[in-house]
């Protein structure tokens, strides 16, 4: 188990700002709504406290499905990506989360233009720090002469939301405030849950590669596109 | 000018603050038209068209939903300053009941129906999130509710609309029962018994309007 506590500097806050920004649309939004949210992302940038738990599992088996020591992640798709990889893939679960603070933040405001500005900065938050912990990870397994795919969550593609639960018990969430109700929901509600694909060779590094769908709002590879990521 | 053209030009001003920058130019002519006189169903009446404007440049991507919202917000600061002030000819009582399926936190999406709902002049009972089946019931048997809206955001919270619209739907059957969330569809909510399936905030009040007159 390994905690991972990221140091958020100045550009990071700026990057985050500007990316809020664009989710929201840009320029189309009204500068009166741009002293609004600039005031707000002042305030979440002193609440907000990324913690993030990772850990690896040897893979036990490997057929239709990812079996590992902590259980089985029931995911066609992701067992595709893990037969390609060398013999030596293992799985990393993960979870990031920005902490309670934000929610209780984000509870106290009535407004609705700010519910919505600040609930998308929130989710803008917790995928760059879990980006942060992605590119930690590369790096650790840079330094053992291996690669690493890009992250795969519950509840996306074909891995049904009940596998929050392996991923929860896994890294035994939690110690870092992390809570999984009995719907398989989590508790600060900007945590992310994942796994990602470790081995000396990972070829192809997301599923989207392989799918046939032609209208997923999450689709991580532009269509038509040959070759790895 | 008589004082019916100075009201006509209240109302259009006021219409036309809706979504004007400032934040307090739409309450400033809320204030003018009280003291003109001017009864309190033609001020709300102003309100709505002005946010019925915006909700068709939102619709033309003509305008981003942060500021169709901050919108929102202000025709309710608005209305606020109207409560208490009812006259004949108000807006009809048409009572929705929303709330957020047991075991789902998110309540962004209802919170957002329910203000859209309240600036179009309906009244709203927001029953909150976790909300189990036996709520929903008794939010519809004590307002007398005519619309309920069921919200939920992940598949695994989703499945509990079917058991609320059977339940609903059995002690009270003229109740228009409307769903939505992320994991629905159009084919899912149908399948649950829904009435309407409310794909996103901008067409919520035509599909609520439409299956008020199928009755």
């Amino acid at each position: 188990m390994n905690r991972f506590t990221p140091l958020l500097d100045q550009p990071f806050w700026e990057e985050h700002r500007r990316k809020t920004a664009c989710s929201l649309g840009g320029k189309s939004l009204s500068g009166s709504l741009y002293k609004v949210l600039d005031q707000d992302l002042d305030t979440l940038h002193t609440l907000v406290h990324p913690q993030m738990l990772y850990a690896e599992y040897s893979i036990n088996a490997l057929d239709e499905y990812i079996h590992t020591q902590a259980g089985s992640i029931e995911s066609r798709m992701f067992s595709r990506l893990a037969r390609g990889c060398s013999p030596d893939c293992s799985v990393i679960f993960m979870v990031a989360t920005l902490g309670r603070g934000f929610d209780t933040y984000s509870s106290l405001i009535k407004d609705l233009s700010r519910q919505f500005m600040v609930d998308t900065a929130g989710s803008v938050c917790v995928e760059m720090a879990a980006d942060l912990l992605q590119d930690h990870l590369l790096e650790q397994a840079e330094q053992q002469g291996k690669d690493v795919g890009m992250r795969f969550s519950p509840g996306y593609c074909d891995w049904d939301l009940s596998g929050q639960r392996l991923i929860f018990d896994a890294l035994d969430a939690g110690t870092i405030g992390v809570s999984l109700n009995d719907y398989d929901v989590m508790a600060p509600s900007k945590t992310i849950s994942a796994a990602v694909l470790m081995a000396t060779d990972v070829p192809v590094k997301v599923p989207c590669r392989f799918c046939e769908r032609d209208d997923c709002p999450w689709r991580r590879l532009p269509y038509g596109k040959a070759g790895s990521e | 000018m008589n004082d019916m053209d100075q009201q006509r030009d209240v109302l259009i001003t006021l219409k036309r603050s809706v979504g004007a920058p400032g934040a307090d130019a739409l309450k400033e002519w809320v204030d003018r038209a009280m003291k003109e006189s001017i009864p309190v169903h033609d001020i709300r009446c102003a309100l709505i068209q002005g946010v019925e404007t915006l909700r068709h440049r939102l619709m033309s991507s003509d305008f981003g939903m942060p500021d169709f919202l901050l919108s929102i917000d202000s025709v309710l600061d608005g209305l606020d300053m109207l409560s208490g002030m009812e006259d004949a000819g108000s807006m009809p009582d048409t009572p929705i009941v929303i709330g957020v399926v047991k075991g789902d936190p998110h309540d962004l999406g209802k919170n957002i129906i329910a203000g859209i709902y309240r600036a179009y002049g309906y009244r709203v009972v927001d029953l909150g999130r976790d909300v189990c089946s036996d709520a929903f019931v008794q939010g519809v048997a004590l307002n007398g509710a005519k619309i309920l809206g069921i919200s939920a955001m992940m598949s695994t919270t989703m499945s509990a609309m079917k058991d609320i619209i059977r339940d609903v739907k059995a002690k009270y059957p003229e109740t228009k029962i409307i769903v939505g969330g992320a994991p629905l569809n159009e084919v899912l909510a149908r399948s649950y018994g829904a009435d309407a399936y409310v794909e996103s905030a901008v067409s919520v009040i035509e599909q609520t309007m439409a299956i008020l007159d199928t009755d």
